[in-house]
């Protein structure tokens, strides 16, 4: 896939929600197991601001993905609770979802996959579909199904997708993961430029520095079940990934990173 | 998805799909002949006879009238057991407790032979269509049942997860991706639940109605005039074939149109 595509995209058509800030208030996670009770991560309290790329590192096991279920509400906290809150105090927030796999309908066209979770919006057309498959980049694509896509081209659908619903919070589960490393390349610059364009929370886990350095505006880091880092991001966009200060962050976050033991 | 006509294994050139479908045919055509040879004519006709034979029922309207009624009875015997059977499956794979709660009853559903259903639906409901058509529900919906059942559970969680996270409504889910992901365990059991219809129906007319291919059967057995059994087996294969060629084949292509492409996901 060319990742030049993202030349032609447009967004000037979209109108969307303003982005909503996360609070954990006192957040843990406890799961019993044959052996007893395995804590995650207890009293987590964290705030961020709305419109902020923030992303989740953490080691394999850290609890990344256990958090990360609980702010999409797929998952019961055993203690304290997640608040979405638009700007205006309201906290009645759309959150998206682009998982580490595309999760297309494969017997649905793009547009049909989009069309699927509107369920709850008696006003969607067709056409709003269609306008954020061409903000991805999609614009020839419409009424393919999902096998005649590449991986990367999938993964586009699937942030259409959430990004469709007009989410004020968009949370990612290391969606480029399982692309060859030029395609997320590719999809990393257009990801944030569409997030630069709409005005979305941007809730990332990875478990690569390099990506987390070259996405968010702060960095958490989770593990021994609390964060024990949290970086703001310094660096201005875009950011060129061989230049002397993304590789001076890059080692900081790094230490910082292997500063608690295994 | 295309493939090539022609195919090799190991070097050896195996003739294409159309040759082999001719070559299977003739080596079928070549049997049937050499038991014809083999067997006194009465009970073991050559092809073209029995052709002769179909045709000769087909001339004098008694084909019409009995594979009519045959066919309406399987109609609505798969139609029966289709609607259970799916309701059943879709159940069973969807909720544990459904699951446990129907068990039972496709188990002993697939032990029961279909003669001692024909049997007693013909006790309870007499010289009815509600003999032969309740037969065909009782033996046939369990095998139904479980394909569906397979099919349900064969979809893939995380088009589950995904759904949840969307907030999409369990109807939404059953039509838009619980019926789809099934749909070829569905086909399974729409061709298996059909082929079976047929053979039950014929056995529950043998009992249970005064017309029918399965009540000609049992007239021509006790005639001794086993040539036209073959001949009724040759009408049957004809209206299968055509059911298959004519509704089944065309509709599975359109159904699953979408797996028709070439599969570019692994090209990056």
């Amino acid at each position: 896939m060319s990742t030049k595509q993202s030349e032609s995209v447009s967004a000037e058509s979209i109108d969307s929600q303003s982005a909503a800030s996360i609070h954990l208030e006192n957040l843990g996670k406890t799961f019993d197991t044959k052996e007893g009770t395995e804590e995650v991560f207890s009293g987590i309290d964290l705030d961020i601001e709305p419109g902020t790329f923030v992303c989740l590192l953490g080691k394999s096991g850290s609890g990344k993905s256990t958090m990360l279920n609980i702010v999409s509400n797929v998952l019961e906290p055993t203690e304290g609770r997640v608040v979405f809150r638009n700007r205006d105090g309201s906290e009645d927030v759309n959150l998206g979802h682009v998982f580490q796999s595309p999760r297309l309908l494969p017997w649905n066209t793009c547009v049909q996959n989009i069309e699927y979770v509107h369920e709850n919006n008696p006003d969607y057309e067709d056409s709003h579909a269609k306008r954020y498959l061409d903000l991805v980049g999609l614009k020839n694509h419409y009424n393919k199904y999902p096998t005649q896509l590449s991986g990367g081209q999938q993964q586009r659908v699937g942030i259409a997708r959430a990004l469709s619903i007009d989410p004020g919070v968009l949370l990612m589960d290391e969606p480029f993961s399982n692309l060859d490393e030029i395609t997320a390349e590719g999809l990393r610059e257009e990801l944030v430029r569409v997030w630069q364009k709409l005005d979305k929370t941007v809730f990332f886990v990875t478990h690569d520095m390099t990506e987390a350095i070259q996405l968010s505006d702060r960095i958490l880091m989770l593990g021994k079940g609390r964060i024990y880092g949290d970086l703001e991001n310094p660096l201005d966009r875009p950011r060129e990934l061989d230049s002397n200060e993304f590789l001076e962050f890059r080692q900081k976050a790094i230490r910082l990173f292997h500063s608690i033991e295994d | 998805m295309a493939t090539s006509d022609k195919t090799a294994i190991r070097g050896i050139r195996l003739p294409s799909s159309l040759t082999a479908r001719i070559f299977g045919i003739l080596v079928g055509l070549a049997a049937w002949m050499l038991l014809a040879a083999v067997f006194p004519n009465n009970l073991m006709p050559f092809p073209l006879e029995t052709l002769g034979l179909a045709w000769g029922l087909v001339e004098s309207g008694v084909a019409w009238r009995h594979l009519g009624a045959t066919l309406w009875r399987t109609l609505w015997g798969f139609v029966g057991s289709m609607i259970l059977g799916t309701a059943i499956g879709v159940l069973m794979g969807v909720n544990n407790y459904s699951r446990r709660f129907f068990t039972p009853y496709v188990v002993i559903g697939l032990s029961i032979p279909a003669i001692a259903w024909a049997a007693v639906t013909t006790l309870i409901f007499g010289f009815t269509l509600m003999g032969p058509v309740g037969a065909t529900v009782l033996t046939t919906f369990p095998y139904i049942a479980i394909n569906v059942w397979k099919g349900v559970e064969s979809i893939e969680n995380d088009l589950v997860d995904m759904s949840k996270a969307f907030d999409i409504t369990r109807p939404r889910m059953l039509a838009r991706l619980i019926i789809p992901s099934a749909a070829p365990f569905l086909f399974s059991g729409f061709r298996f639940g059909l082929a079976i219809s047929w053979k039950i129906v014929t056995i529950a007319e043998i009992f249970a109605a005064s017309s029918g291919v399965g009540y000609k059967l049992m007239q021509t057995y006790q005639l001794y005039q086993f040539e036209t059994a073959w001949a009724w087996a040759i009408l049957f294969i004809i209206v299968i074939l055509i059911v298959e060629y004519g509704f089944v084949k065309p509709l599975e292509r359109r159904v699953f149109e979408y797996r028709r492409d070439a599969d570019f996901a692994l090209l990056g």
